[in-house]
């Protein structure tokens, strides 16, 4: 292995092959070596069948960087000696590499695109044709040269230019064939390009077709991976969609959310990640559900209040019809009172059932609530009883002030407010409103 | 020597030349050069028109220097 062989050695080997004379093959190799330089020295090329070609190549001028000074320097033209080993040279020393081919690397997501070129051509009938075209160009550039050249022997093989006269008669065979091939390798790249060309024409509508999202069965399977890929970014936008509209009406979220179950039911679920985005689509479904249901929720006890309102409107007319003793203007102001007491009713509500009050379970609605307890007993309201003596203050009802609120700011105790109310001959829906003068009774603890 | 002798002789020559490049050695002929066997490693080549990347196999390549003295002679 790797050892040094010599002009002896190889003329002692020749022998044995061929059967000669040491001193004939010893002969024979120095004829050889010195008619191939002759032939290189005149012609500037010798082939020899099965070895390969020696060629003298013309270096053009170019212009380089002296490493050490930073000087440009001008490299003249020269010739230089070159050697293209035959095919057969090359399978014989390449033989135990013999089984390994190029492999096409597949790339991660990035390149992806360029496999989805790829895989639309397939799919695509008209650019299916100039499919192997982008794929042959490697080879041919590589192989052609070498090929043309192998055939090429095979013409002038009975002559091979070992002596002068038969090497100047071959040389315009080779010439020629050499001229040959090169012509036909700029055909065809020039033809390569040409159906590249028409290949870059015919992928893009593809692939216009492929990113509307068509999943044909047609499709080959990198397209079909492909548009698997993109149903979920789709469904992601339909859900960011379904997000949004959730957040502006919440009656959209009840139409828009079996939407979202449905495309997840509907949706193929074949990779892992897939499983995964469909577990936060179920998520964000679940979550979408859970603020719609409360958004309805919400909605629909505005509505209720709405209704009673306007119930408690029409009441209090009939009692300031009965009375006659207040204003008209009082009407709009118990409603604007009343709706200003409902925010802040479900507090009221929360204390009251951890009180314990059997009322705590009432509708949301402060007055109605109100009403109810004052018909049972107005004492219902904390377990100790109170008689009235006198009063502290007179209290003149500003704006967002409830009996309750009054109650709370004299007594420390909103469920005190019936006695104010009591005090001051107000009757069922103990509508106040601002500006109104209340009495503000003492309270003693009755024993 | 017939160019029928000349031609069998060639022949000859390529095989030794061929059989000794396989196993590796390498052939020194004064006044010419070296007929030798170069190991190519594995290496990533790139279309440039697709882009697309082939991983090329490591390969023994047939490679030939010429001597000096040859080479001064077409400088």
């Amino acid at each position: 292995m790797s050892e040094k062989l010599n002009h002896s050695d190889i003329s002692a080997l020749l022998a044995k092959e061929a059967g000669l004379s040491v001193a004939k093959a010893d002969f024979f190799t120095k004829a050889l070596f010195d008619i191939i330089i002759e032939g290189l020295e005149q012609d500037g090329i010798v082939k020899i069948n099965g070895l390969g070609t020696f060629k003298v190549t013309d270096v053009a001028d170019r212009s380089s960087v002296n490493v050490n000074t930073g000087e440009k320097i001008e490299i003249k033209g020269h010739r230089k000696l070159t050697f293209v080993p035959a095919e057969s040279l090359k399978e014989c020393v390449n033989r135990p590499f013999a089984m390994f081919e190029p492999v096409e690397i597949d790339d991660n997501y990035q390149d992806e695109s360029d496999d989805e070129a790829n895989g639309s051509d397939a799919v695509s009938e008209e650019s299916s044709e100039n499919m192997p075209a982008p794929f042959n160009a490697a080879e041919i550039e590589e192989e052609m040269p070498l090929e043309d050249e192998c055939n090429g022997h095979d013409e002038p093989k009975a002559a091979i230019p070992i002596e002068e006269e038969q090497a100047r008669d071959e040389d315009d065979n080779v010439v020629s064939n050499v001229a040959g091939p090169i012509a036909s390798e700029e055909e065809l790249r020039v033809e390569v390009e040409e159906e590249e060309e028409e290949d870059t024409a015919a992928v893009e509508p593809t692939l216009d077709e492929t990113t509307d999202g068509v999943a044909m069965g047609d499709y080959s399977d990198d397209v079909t991976e492909e548009t698997r890929d993109e149903e979920p970014v789709n469904e992601e936008r339909a859900g960011s969609d379904n997000i949004k509209e959730n957040s502006q009406t919440s009656e959209n979220t009840a139409t828009a959310q079996p939407d979202d179950a449905t495309e997840n039911d509907a949706a193929p679920v074949k990779k892992r990640n897939n499983i995964w985005r469909f577990a936060i689509y179920f998520i964000i479904g679940a979550v979408c559900g859970f603020v719609a249901i409360k958004m309805m929720g919400r909605n629909h006890a505005s509505d209720e209040t709405s209704e009673e309102i306007a119930v408690n409107i029409v009441s209090s007319q009939e009692v300031i019809a009965e009375t006659k003793n207040e204003p008209a203007v009082i009407i709009e102001d118990s409603v604007a009172s009343a709706t200003t007491a409902e925010p802040a009713t479900p507090i009221e509500e929360i204390k009251a059932s951890n009180e314990g009050e059997d009322y705590a379970a009432y509708s949301f609605i402060l007055v109605d609530e109100l009403a109810a307890r004052s018909d049972r007993d107005i004492t219902d309201a904390d377990t100790t009883l109170y008689v009235t003596e006198g009063d502290i203050a007179v209290h003149v009802v500003a704006e967002d002030e409830r009996l309750a609120k009054i109650a709370y700011d004299y007594y420390g105790s909103r469920k005190l407010w019936p006695y104010i109310a009591k005090h001051n001959n107000l009757k069922k829906p103990y509508g106040i409103a601002v500006g109104m003068e209340l009495s503000i009774p003492r309270l003693q603890p009755k024993k | 020597m017939t160019p029928a002798e000349t031609a069998t002789n060639v022949d000859a020559f390529v095989n030794v030349v061929t059989e000794r490049l396989k196993e590796g050695d390498q052939i020194n002929i004064s006044g010419f050069g070296v007929i030798e066997t170069k190991m190519k490693k594995e290496r990533v080549s790139v279309n440039p028109k697709t882009g697309q990347r082939f991983l090329v196999p490591p390969k023994i390549q047939p490679a030939f220097r010429p001597s000096n003295k040859l080479k001064d002679k077409f400088k």
